[in-house]
């Protein structure tokens, strides 16, 4: 695709693939959503200020409150923190990029065009009950509104785009770490957004399917959620399982910033450094077993309660090592209390507190009296605003210098955290004592007695508010007129500090390597020890350089915008009021551009010529022999086991709390299931055979056995839609039938989809193999496509007993 | 062994086992009483059936994995990286089918 006509500064920023600059697009957009959805805030602050007030309709307050969570948790704090992983990342780890840099700017156009449709929503009506969209509040005769649907599509979007991020970067710090960086080298930043990673991969599947369910649910009248055997406990399950994970999700980054930060102003390695990971490790395991605690009230029985309450406080204790550590790190310290340290301490500061009350609702008698109360949201944004944004406005002040070459206004930035720091305990902390005051009412009685507390809370917002004003401008300015910062304006300790500020687009002229005792080492120079800071920048040795204009790419926002408009056509044609329960009307015009565009930008993305700098020295156990691209499959294939995997949870769930079941043969021919399972694993034979053909160098074996494998597919989308239309024409059932009809439907739908996809791939592979590639020691294309081909059959494997034969 | 004679191998274990699959549905206990054998009639409990048919297919799914996939034969990293997700990603499934089951 042609780059050119646009002038150097729009193609930079559009078309990068340099992790700096993509880093710095997630920073930028992430502010803005983050002052959408503190405007938001504001606005339901005015209309709780005083009792009997009107500001805000019901319906809109709802919104605001909604859109508002949505808003700060998927597209503020994780995009926020991973704009720091992004730009900082690869420097502190002695990397030059990250190991898929295409994939890493489509992450992001994902994500900005996944933030455009959650405000688009507003157009069509907001979701409106909660950003944890409690079923059945979500069925469509409750929620009619579209801008439900359009919600779950940004959702979908969002989560493609963490799926896409997180194997990137789990790649990148597994597989290109500099030589002699050992993962115990790895700063503690680096370390907690490793957690983070794993935490996404296992957590954000589980959400996807459940907003899938959640969409379909709505768009072609299934079950899942408006029936008594799925309903509320199956959303609650699904959701959570994903949402406890979630806070640690947003507050790690926090947290290891703040580990890097502390031991900068102070002078002193962190405290405990191992077991602030180990901690880190731990709490992340036991996170995932924590979720039931948001559930004590819908009866999930005496046994998981106390199971919950246990893991609950449990996860507490990986957070006191992790406190303790950073107060331990303090004690004696002559620390530089510059605006970043600040932040950083008057984070740990409100974790605690946040912390501590969320303790009190890991017991059932307080959780019962508690839950729903503005004592909850007191405790969450004590943890998320608190602890997750305050710290990392930490970082925001750290890396600036590094950012920018400039210096901020430290007297403004000191100004700035003062008075954040006390509106933000102005605006939570009444809420701690609005004990009887529910979450998400919209207006109150006067003889509640709760006006006052309000309006002081309002109060707080407003100055919490307006204190970030100070922050942008200060940043704003600064970044046009301040000071020259210099490489290393804090002593820092990181490899960063290394380098000139801002760093050249290739970051090091040469890699560093780290000695034994952890000490950098560059080029010829002798060894840098810890602390001692960086006079010279990274102007050692002549090697690897190259510009902002290079390594750029049209093809990852292309595809990001068709996936937008696809979704987009996919949700908005629907009626806001149906009458019918079957209410999918997709708007066809722009998902047919959406699908065309998109086929055509992932055909031009897979042609480009676009290389990526491997450094031949990497430190990269424990994958050492395993390629970057093959990791990056199993990752992948890996979030997809979970993707899945909630999938057939939903099913076993709702049959095996449904009192009947079908009986065996009686609802599906099992010929047509034992026919199509032949099918897929003659194709995986095919496929194998492809592999082989194409090792050897046989040419005409490679185009037979892919030809094979391709019709195969073919043949099972034949037998599959044969079969769906027979049940839906006969009056067997339909979509929209019951709890059989809707998992298999929706089950062996999605499964479809995979296979079709899978067979797209197969004709790119074709078609690339009737020019003669892919022979001999370039088979690797033909291996990754076998990966996920394979994939897709073991999945198969799997439906057809539980959908044919039990 | 030749590669090609072991993925045909492990084609044919494939399709035994899945011939197997759809035959023991036969052995259902509703099913007309179960089949008759050798030594007289065989009716297994549904819940047995169930065990075996998903047994079946996770090794299925395992023999896929090992050899289609190459799983055998990458290095340690790779085939515990992946076991240890499927161990993490089964025990977490576990626990929300216990707490159904409780509940």
């Amino acid at each position: 695709m042609s780059q050119d006509i646009l002038p150097p500064r729009i193609r930079r920023w559009l078309f990068t693939t340099n992790h700096k600059e993509v880093g710095i697009l997630y920073l930028v957009t992430a502010l803005f959503f983050f002052v959408a959805a503190g405007l938001l805030a504001l606005t339901m602050r005015t209309q709780l200020s005083v009792p009997d007030n009107h500001v805000l309709t019901e319906t809109l307050y709802n919104q605001f409150v909604t859109v508002h969570g949505l808003l700060m948790i998927f597209w503020v704090l994780s995009p926020f923190a991973f704009g720091f992983a992004n730009y900082i990342i690869p420097l502190q780890i002695g990397a030059r990029d990250l190991a898929f840099p295409r994939l890493n700017a489509m992450s992001y156009w994902f994500y900005l065009f996944s933030g455009v449709a959650i405000i688009m929503s507003f157009i069509f009506g907001a979701p409106d009950l909660g950003w944890t969209l409690y079923s059945p509040q979500t069925a469509i005769q409750f929620s009619p509104s579209i801008g439900l649907n359009v919600g779950a599509a940004a959702l979908i979007l969002i989560t493609v785009s963490i799926t896409m991020s997180s194997v990137n970067f789990l790649v990148t710090m597994f597989k290109m770490r500099a030589p002699g960086m050992k993962l115990r080298h790895m700063p503690v930043f680096p370390w907690a957004i490793l957690v983070t990673i794993f935490m996404m991969l296992y957590a954000f599947p589980s959400f996807l399917a459940a907003v899938l369910l959640l969409y379909v649910d709505r768009a072609f009248g299934t079950f899942y959620f408006s029936s008594i055997q799925g309903g509320a406990l199956l959303w609650d399950n699904v959701f959570w399982f994903f949402g406890h994970p979630e806070v640690y999700i947003v507050l790690f980054p926090a947290i290891g910033l703040i580990a890097d930060v502390i031991p900068t102003f102070t002078r002193r390695p962190l405290y405990g450094a191992k077991y602030v990971i180990g901690s880190m490790i731990a709490a992340a395991i036991i996170s995932f077993i924590v979720w039931g605690h948001h559930m004590f009230v819908t009866g999930i029985g005496l046994t998981s309660t106390k199971l919950y309450t246990v893991t609950t406080i449990a996860v507490s204790l990986p957070f006191d090592v992790m406190v303790i550590a950073m107060i331990e790190t303090l004690i004696k310290a002559r620390i530089k209390l510059k605006a970043a340290a600040l932040f950083a301490l008057g984070a740990i500061a409100l974790f605690v507190i946040g912390g501590i009350t969320g303790v009190y609702l890991a017991s059932v008698a307080l959780d019962h009296a508690l839950r729903g109360t503005y004592f909850v949201v007191a405790h969450f944004h004590y943890i998320m605003v608190g602890g997750s944004i305050m710290g990392l406005i930490a970082g925001l002040y750290y890396w600036f210098p590094k950012f920018t070459g400039r210096m901020y206004n430290e007297t403004v930035a000191k100004i700035h955290f003062v008075v954040s720091f006390i509106g933000f305990n102005i605006l939570y902390f009444p809420m701690f004592l609005l004990l009887d005051m529910p979450r998400r009412i919209q207006t109150y009685a006067p003889d509640t007695g709760w006006g006052s507390l309000n309006s002081l809370a309002t109060l707080g917002g407003f100055i919490f508010g307006g204190a970030q004003v100070l922050l942008f401008l200060n940043l704003f300015l600064s970044q046009r007129k301040g000071l020259p910062s210099g490489p290393n304006p804090w002593d820092g300790w990181t490899l960063e500090w290394s380098l000139p500020s801002p760093p050249p687009a290739h970051d090091f002229d040469t890699i560093p390597t780290i000695a034994e005792d952890g000490t950098y080492h560059f080029g010829d120079s002798p060894g840098l020890p810890n602390g001692a800071g960086y006079p010279n920048g990274s102007k050692i040795g002549n090697g690897y350089s190259h510009s902002h204009l290079e390594g750029l790419s049209a093809w990852p926002i292309v595809v990001a915008f068709a996936a937008f408009i696809f979704f987009l056509g996919l949700t908005i044609g629907q009626p806001n009021n149906p009458t019918t329960p079957v209410t999918f009307q997709p708007f066809w015009p722009l998902i047919a551009d959406g699908a065309i565009l998109g086929v055509i930008a992932l055909y031009g993305y897979s042609r480009e010529r676009f290389s990526v700098h491997e450094e031949t020295r990497t430190e990269s156990w424990p994958f050492r022999e395993v390629p970057n691209v093959k990791l990056g499959i199993w990752t992948f294939l890996g979030a997809e086991v979970i993707f899945f995997g909630v999938l057939i949870g939903a099913y076993f769930f709702v049959r095996t709390n449904s009192p009947t079941w079908p009986e065996i043969g009686s609802l599906f021919d099992i010929r047509n299931g034992f026919a199509m399972t032949l099918v897929l694993l003659t194709s995986s034979l095919t496929a194998i055979m492809a592999l082989v053909s194409a090792k050897i160098g046989s040419r005409n074996g490679l185009i037979s056995s892919l030809l094979a494998t391709f019709g195969l597919g073919v043949a099972f989308l034949y037998i599959k839609s044969t079969e769906w239309v027979y049940l839906g024409t006969h009056g067997v059932f339909s979509v929209a039938s019951g709890l059989p009809a809707t998992s298999y439907f929706i089950t062996t739908g999605t499964h479809g989809v995979h296979v079709f996809a899978g067979m797209l791939m197969t004709l790119y592979l074709l078609v690339n193999s009737l020019k003669g590639r892919y022979l001999k020691g370039d088979h690797q294309a033909i291996e990754h496509f076998g990966l996920y081909w394979h994939f897709v059959d073991i999945v198969w494997v799997f439906l057809f007993p539980l959908f044919y034969l039990i | 062994m030749n590669t090609t004679y072991l993925y045909l191998l492990v084609f044919a274990i494939l399709v035994g086992s899945t011939d197997i699959e759809v035959n023991i549905v036969a052995l259902y206990p509703s099913a007309s009483t179960g089949v008759a054998m050798l030594f007289g009639t065989i009716a297994l409990s549904y819940g047995v059936i169930v065990s075996i048919l998903l047994g079946l297919a996770g090794m299925k799914a395992l023999l896929i994995a090992l050899f289609y996939q190459h799983l055998k034969y990458e290095p340690r990293s790779l085939s515990s990286w992946v076991l240890i997700g499927l161990v993490i990603a089964s025990l977490l499934m576990s626990l929300v089918f216990i707490q159904l089951h409780v509940h």
